[in-house]
């Protein structure tokens, strides 16, 4: 039984099909990597999935649990979290707050500091603890997200271009901590653009292209898919 | 507890010394009037404060639940008999609990939109809520206005009870606000005016949470309109449910920096006397150019507030001199290695 499970889900705005029946799955403990050309679906199905988008057909299922068209909250309790391709962090609050945030949300310890510094420390931030986090670069932020989201001790986490407009250094630092978190127990699935980054992670790449999924597999195996070299090269 | 710490609860005790010996120290009725509006104003902008400072959600129809809490005082006073003196006063707490349990269906209503939508439903609430006061005559007494219990003291000592209430209601909002600011509760709340649906899908029950809020602001604004009913003794609708109040708690706030328990505390210091000033040593009307010209001031120069521009500064300012005593090497020093290059 994989951990989750996207089938035949559709969702359009508009006249845009987005999501046109996709379906994928990925399983417990492993690093999936889900990729395609801009706009294919690929940050729509994460939305659907995190609660932020209600699909108009299909299912979404968790741990053989339907969670579509469940409110983020919901989602998040039921212990799958999200970073943005875009960091989404609360700027005029400090590092530290930034965490507890998530520490209490998931019935963590009331007095979470101790969490939150290790937390902290684990993506090299704690220097910085006290300073507001919009006065943090923009790769910091992503770690900060990293970070936040992790300190919510997810199952599941959706990584939404954790290596895009990163510097190859944190690129690395990124890398390290995924692999590191994995582990210890953390599935992830990524969108990411960066082929290099995907590969090296990824035990199995989906393949996105028109809202619908057109090859999955081993990253060795889905380079070589002629669908996909058409989707990338234009067919 | 630190040394700042140590500090900062000395000032505020001699603080609060001051504000309680106000009327021994200054014995002049007008001063004790403009000290009475200016502490039910810093109430009114710190409840105001807890929806529109820490959620970001302006409200510009709190000032509706002023005049829900004038209207409930008066009219309960009423029903129930209430003689007029101190045990009048606890008739505070009942207005604020039918304000509260009014802002409930109200709130949900009004948090179910965000940003500029919220801000136009709930001026909109503030006129359904003046119209009701005018047309339910039954109760209200329409356009006619409607008499408060009139309060047993006279002369000198009249103004002191209202002077002890309204200190005690505006400590028991800044005290409310400061541990709210600290509070779990409060985190969440700064973390949905930051951002919303972050904080949704971080776990946080934000249509709960901006609710309560929603509600807290209501129940001591309405005390706070309350107690306003019994000092004047007589409310009209029109004055019980003023636009003008809506734009005192935002300016207030935003002036003394919204978001803080400190700002809307300096700013309510600052605006009400000089809006009482205004009226009286001028025409009525330039208390609302003052409003108009602060406003654009505050939004211009000083977005973030007085308070948080100078807490900024003096802190940059106390680590400059803290950097620059670093690398200057000890006066005693710089005398002998100067001796020591002559030599």
């Amino acid at each position: 039984m994989p951990l989750l499970a996207v089938k035949g889900v559709s969702k359009a705005f508009g006249g845009i099909q987005a999501l046109n029946s996709c379906s994928f799955s990925v399983d417990q403990g492993t690093v999936t990597g889900l990729i395609g050309p801009n706009g294919s679906g690929k940050t729509t199905v994460f939305n659907v999935i995190t609660g932020y988008e209600r699909p108009d057909a299909g299912e979404v299922l968790y741990q053989d649990q339907a969670i579509h068209g469940q409110s983020p909250r919901a989602v998040f309790q039921r212990g799958i979290g999200r970073t943005f391709q875009s960091p989404r962090i609360f700027p005029r609050l400090t590092l530290i707050e930034n965490l507890k945030i998530p520490v209490r949300a998931s019935g963590g310890p009331q007095t979470p500091e101790d969490d939150v510094n290790r937390w902290l420390e684990f993506v090299g931030l704690d220097r910085y603890g006290t300073a507001q986090a919009g006065s943090l670069s923009y790769g910091q932020r992503k770690l900060l997200e990293f970070a936040m989201m992790l300190a919510a001790n997810p199952q599941l986490v959706l990584l939404d271009e954790p290596a895009g407009g990163v510097n190859p250094a944190m690129m690395e630092t990124m890398a390290r901590l995924i692999t590191e978190m994995n582990r210890r127990g953390v599935t992830f699935l990524i969108v990411e653009h960066n082929m290099g980054f995907v590969m090296s992670l990824c035990q199995h790449v989906v393949v996105m292209h028109r809202g619908q999924v057109i090859a999955s597999g081993p990253p060795a195996v889905v380079q070589e898919d002629q669908a996909v070299l058409d989707a990338y090269l234009g067919d | 507890m630190t040394r700042r710490q140590a500090y900062n609860a000395a000032a505020l005790g001699a603080a609060l010394l001051l504000a309680a010996l106000f009327p021994v120290l200054v014995p002049n009725g007008a001063f004790e009037t403009v000290a009475i509006f200016t502490l039910i104003y810093i109430a009114m902008a710190s409840a105001w404060n807890i929806l529109g400072g820490y959620t970001g959600y302006v409200s510009l129809g709190h000032a509706a639940f002023f005049g829900v809490g004038a209207y409930a005082f008066t009219i309960l006073c009423k029903a129930w008999n209430v003689p007029a003196g101190w045990v009048t006063f606890l008739m505070l707490l009942a207005a604020g609990a039918v304000a509260g349990i009014l802002a409930i269906p109200f709130g949900w209503i009004a948090l179910r939109a965000r940003r500029h939508t919220f801000v136009v439903i709930t001026i909109a609430y503030l006129f359904i809520f003046q119209l009701l006061a005018y047309n339910l005559t039954n109760l209200t007494n329409g356009s006619a206005g409607i008499g408060a219990p009139i309060p047993p003291w006279m002369g000198s000592s009249f103004n002191i009870p209202f002077f002890y209430v309204a200190l005690a209601l505006a400590v028991a909002v800044i005290v409310l606000s400061a541990l709210i600011r600290r509070s779990r509760f409060g985190l969440s709340l700064l973390a949905i005016r930051d951002d919303e649906d972050r904080a949704l899908g971080l776990g946080i029950p934000t249509g709960r949470l901006k609710l309560t809020a929603f509600v807290i602001a209501a129940i001591f604004i309405a005390m706070a309109g309350a107690l306003y009913a019994y000092y004047v003794t007589f409310i009209y609708p029109q004055y019980a449910m003023n636009p003008l109040d809506d734009l005192s708690m935002a300016l207030m706030a935003f002036l003394g920096g919204v978001g803080t328990v400190a700002g809307p505390v300096i700013g309510a210091l600052i605006v009400e006397p000089s809006q009482q000033y205004f009226t009286i040593a001028f025409q009525s009307g330039l208390n609302l150019i003052t409003y108009g010209g602060l406003f654009l001031v505050v939004i211009l120069f000083i977005p973030r507030g007085l308070w948080p521009t100078i807490r900024d500064a003096l802190k940059a300012r106390a680590e400059r001199v803290r950097a620059q005593s670093a690398v200057e090497p000890p006066a005693e020093a710089t005398r002998l290695s100067a001796k020591g290059g002559s030599s």
